[in-house]
């Protein structure tokens, strides 16, 4: 049993000290576990064994020592590894113009829509005048509707020109919306509207191929749902256009013949003959959008990787589209989500927003979170809508602790630093009882008979 | 001048908490000295103290621990707070009754 503590103790503190310098992550938990159960065990043994073999003792005080000597040495090893990890701080900043809207650093945008004689909102200064409308180029803009099992229902695509044959039914609540503008980095702004229910807008950025995806994180509800996708250029001063689909989760619910009509701004969609089907107006075509955000993962690497128990900063951009200029409180949340969308973070706070607000958001992540990909959703509520979006990250790496002074460390240092303090307070007790045990009868055991004698109690 | 804001920092925290565990481990110290070179009901008395002190330092572990965000802060933990002070009452009950005991009260 003796050999067992002593074999738990040495190989666990060399194979500690190997991870650490080839910058491994060693199972933290089965550390502390077989660390606490070899001291306890070497504890154990010197009771009792004490009485009978000496060179227990000499045994017991050597394990003691090399844990204590392999825990200062580890510790030292992790100070020399002392890594700032991805926790460099930003400034704070406040109305910092973005690319999506460059409202302070160049003349207000407008948004307009094509067909119609005025812009729907403009990206600056209450009563500014907009400057002439940039020349839109042509784009031929497409979405589609992708099931889970990556099948397209019929009718489930779409392009500016060409509209949908027929309104799919499908039963899949978690459809992908996917898409191309034909131009790199261009900024589709997505609405996800129910039939009187709630909207859900968010907005994406094409990547280098012009092209774009976007899955709802909560499953869509029964009913009528109409997708509308309007496309801005890079720098959000013009639409390029806007792409529609319509489509029913669970029972068919097409409307009867006798709803609203279409009116001349509006687009159609005939399913039957005879059949007049009612696309809702879009909210920007309505005006009714009134904020969009935009979340960015900020950092030291551009894979937006960090260590668990790392820190998050996330620039969070509020833009007041429906009324610039006028301060208005929105409701902005924050959700930290998994791969398999389990939450880890879910906060709310309120933000005033006059035309734009850019600010830096501190999320503290746990040195516990497992490895994997995750997401981080904001979200701005209004009315009946919410303006959602997201930023990717994946969490590798060891996990870190903070340190006084802002510095993050190896969180297996914790463990060091409790394996050594622990080690010595054992250590000086075994000192401490051989000591009373060598006196033996030399020294008196104090009774309570013995403080009434020497006046102690009365 | 004390700088609030440094000492509530996570970091801070964290090595607040450690050097209460080094005190608690101290104070478990020092009571086994005693435990050792005493008897009868003195010797069961300083017992509970070392227990109580030695339950306290499970607590300020979690403490450590939860600081850490190692482990998540729970009811339980709570729960378990309240032990040591349990113990503190009856290591303190029995030194009244064996004061009330050697004093020949009734």
């Amino acid at each position: 049993m003796l050999v067992l503590a002593f074999g738990c103790s040495i190989v666990i503190s060399i194979a500690r000290l190997t991870a650490q310098q080839n910058g491994k992550n060693a199972d933290t938990t089965t550390f502390l576990f077989y660390a606490a159960f070899s001291i306890l065990m070497a504890m154990g043994l010197s009771i009792h064994h004490y009485h009978r073999q000496r060179h227990v003792h000499h045994a017991i005080l050597g394990t003691m020592l090399l844990v204590a000597v392999l825990s200062i040495f580890g510790i030292f090893i992790i100070l020399m590894q002392v890594k700032g990890a991805s926790s460099t701080l930003f400034s704070f900043t406040i109305n910092d113009p973005s690319t999506a809207s460059p409202v302070t650093s160049e003349p207000p945008a407008a948004i307009t829509i094509p067909g119609a004689s005025y812009p729907v909102a403009y990206l600056g200064e209450e009563n500014t005048t907009p400057e002439t409308a940039p020349e839109v180029p042509s784009a031929t803009l497409r979405m589609k509707l992708t099931l889970t099992d990556g099948s397209i229902p019929e009718g489930g695509t779409a392009t500016n020109a060409i509209f949908q044959n027929k309104i799919p039914a499908i039963a899949d609540r978690r459809p992908v919306f996917s898409g191309t503008t034909g131009i790199p980095h261009t900024l589709v702004f997505l609405e996800l509207q129910r039939e009187n229910g709630l909207t859900i807008t968010s907005s994406i950025e094409t990547d280098d191929a012009g092209e774009w995806r976007y899955m709802l994180a909560e499953d869509f509800a029964d009913g009528l749902h109409t997708a509308h996708a309007t496309v801005f250029t890079p720098d959000g001063g013009a639409i390029l256009g806007t792409v529609f689909l319509q489509f029913t989760v669970g029972k068919p619910a097409l409307p009867s013949a006798d709803e609203a009509p279409l009116t001349p701004t509006e687009s159609s969609l005939t399913a039957e003959p005879r059949t007049t089907v009612y696309v809702p107006r879009s909210l920007l075509e309505q005006r009714q959008v009134l904020f969009d955000i935009r979340a960015e993962i900020i950092g030291e690497n551009k894979s937006n990787e960090i260590h668990p128990g790392d820190e998050l900063f996330v620039q969070i951009t509020l833009l007041n589209i429906g009324s610039p200029g006028y301060l208005v409180d929105s409701t902005v949340g924050y959700r930290l989500l998994d791969a398999a969308g389990n939450e880890y973070l879910n906060e709310k706070e309120t933000v005033s927003v006059s035309t734009q607000t850019s600010y830096l958001k501190r999320f503290k992540t746990k040195p516990t979170m497992p490895e994997g990909r995750y997401r981080l959703e904001a979200v701005v509520e209004y009315a009946d809508t919410e303006a959602l979006s997201y930023a990717n990250f994946s969490v590798t790496g060891v996990p870190v602790i903070a340190l006084p002074g802002g510095v993050k460390a190896d969180a297996t240092i914790l463990i060091q630093i409790l394996t050594m303090t622990f080690a010595i307070a054992v250590f000086i007790a075994y000192l401490e009882h051989r000591e009373v045990e060598l006196l033996g009868k030399m020294i008196h055991q104090v009774s309570e008979e013995d403080l009434q004698k020497s006046g102690l109690i009365s | 001048m004390l700088n609030l804001t440094t000492l509530t920092s996570e970091g801070s925290l964290l090595v607040m908490h450690l050097i209460a565990l080094v005190m608690i481990l101290m104070l478990i110290l020092m009571s086994l000295r005693i435990v050792w070179r005493v008897e009868k009901q003195l010797d069961t008395f300083f017992k509970l103290l070392t227990l109580a002190f030695f339950l306290l330092f499970i607590i300020q572990l979690m403490r450590v621990l939860v600081a850490a965000e190692i482990i998540e802060d729970s009811l339980a933990i709570d729960l378990f707070r309240l032990a040591p002070f349990i113990v503190f009452i009856s290591a303190l009950l029995k030194m009244n009754a064996l004061i009330r005991k050697l004093d020949k009260e009734k």
